[in-house]
C-alpha cells in the first residue's frame, strides 16, 4: 500500500480501498487513534478513502510508518467486528426480542395478547350463556312446570 | 483558517455540534462548495492557534458515532 510521509508536517498519508475497508470500520479505527494522532479523512467512500495521520508528538520516519501499520491492523480488527455484527444481526435481534418479551409482567402480556385478538370478549361476561350450570338454567323451571301441571 | 470536510465522510450535525462546543475558543462560519463543507475559523485564541485546526478536525470525527 502506497503512503506518503511528510516529516516536516509530522504526517503520513495513505489510501484505503472502500470495497475492502468499509467506512464504518474506518470510523471506528480512527476513533481508537484520536488520542494519539490527528486524523483527517477525505476521498470518495465509493472508491478510495484518504487517511491522514499526524502525530501529536514529533515522530520520525519509522514511527510514522509503524503508525500506518498499527492503523491497518486495528482496521482489520474492526473489519472482522463489522462482518461478525452483520452475520449475527438476526440472531441478536431474536435474542433481545425474546429477552424483552420474557421480561414483561405476565399480567401485562396476557392483557396485551387478549386485546390484540380481534373479536374477543372477556370470558367473565359470558354473553352466550354457556357458563351457567344446567341445573340453574333449566332445573327450577322444570319443577315449576311440574307443579303447575299437578294442579 | 479554512477546513474542508468531505460531505460523504463528515456529517453536518457533527460539524455544527463541534462548532458550538468550540465557540468559546474561536469564531466559526460554515458554507459549502461541491462535495465539501467549508468551515472558516477566525479569532482563534493565540495560544491555541498551532493546534486548533487539527484538534477541531479530531473532535468533529469523534462526534461522528
Amino acid at each position: 500500500m502506497k503512503s506518503k510521509i511528510n516529516q516536516k508536517e509530522n504526517q503520513i498519508v495513505f489510501y484505503l480501498n472502500s470495497k475492502t475497508y468499509p467506512l464504518e470500520a474506518i470510523y471506528s479505527t480512527a476513533y481508537v487513534f484520536l488520542d494519539r494522532v490527528f486524523v483527517y479523512l477525505d476521498g470518495d467512500p465509493a472508491k478510495k478513502i484518504m487517511v491522514s495521520l499526524k502525530g501529536k508528538e514529533k515522530l520520525n520516519k519509522t514511527q510514522l510508518e509503524n503508525l500506518q501499520g498499527e492503523f491497518q491492523n486495528e482496521l482489520l480488527n474492526y473489519l472482522l467486528r463489522v462482518e461478525i455484527a452483520k452475520r449475527n444481526q438476526k440472531v441478536r435481534d431474536f435474542i433481545v426480542g425474546t429477552a424483552l418479551v420474557s421480561a414483561l409482567p405476565t399480567g401485562l402480556l396476557t392483557q396485551t395478547s387478549q386485546s390484540e385478538l380481534p373479536g374477543t370478549v372477556d370470558w367473565q361476561k359470558d354473553p352466550l350463556g354457556i357458563a351457567i350450570p344446567w341445573e340453574e338454567k333449566y332445573g327450577k323451571k322444570k319443577r315449576k312446570t311440574k307443579k303447575k301441571s299437578g294442579r | 483558517m479554512m477546513i474542508n470536510f468531505n460531505k460523504k465522510i463528515y456529517s453536518l450535525k457533527s460539524i455544527k455540534k463541534a462548532m458550538k462546543d468550540y465557540s468559546h475558543l474561536a469564531d466559526f462560519k460554515i458554507g459549502q462548495k461541491k462535495n465539501y463543507f467549508l468551515v472558516k475559523i477566525t479569532k482563534i485564541k493565540p495560544e491555541l492557534k498551532d493546534i486548533f485546526q487539527d484538534e477541531f478536525s479530531n473532535y468533529v470525527l469523534s462526534l461522528h458515532q
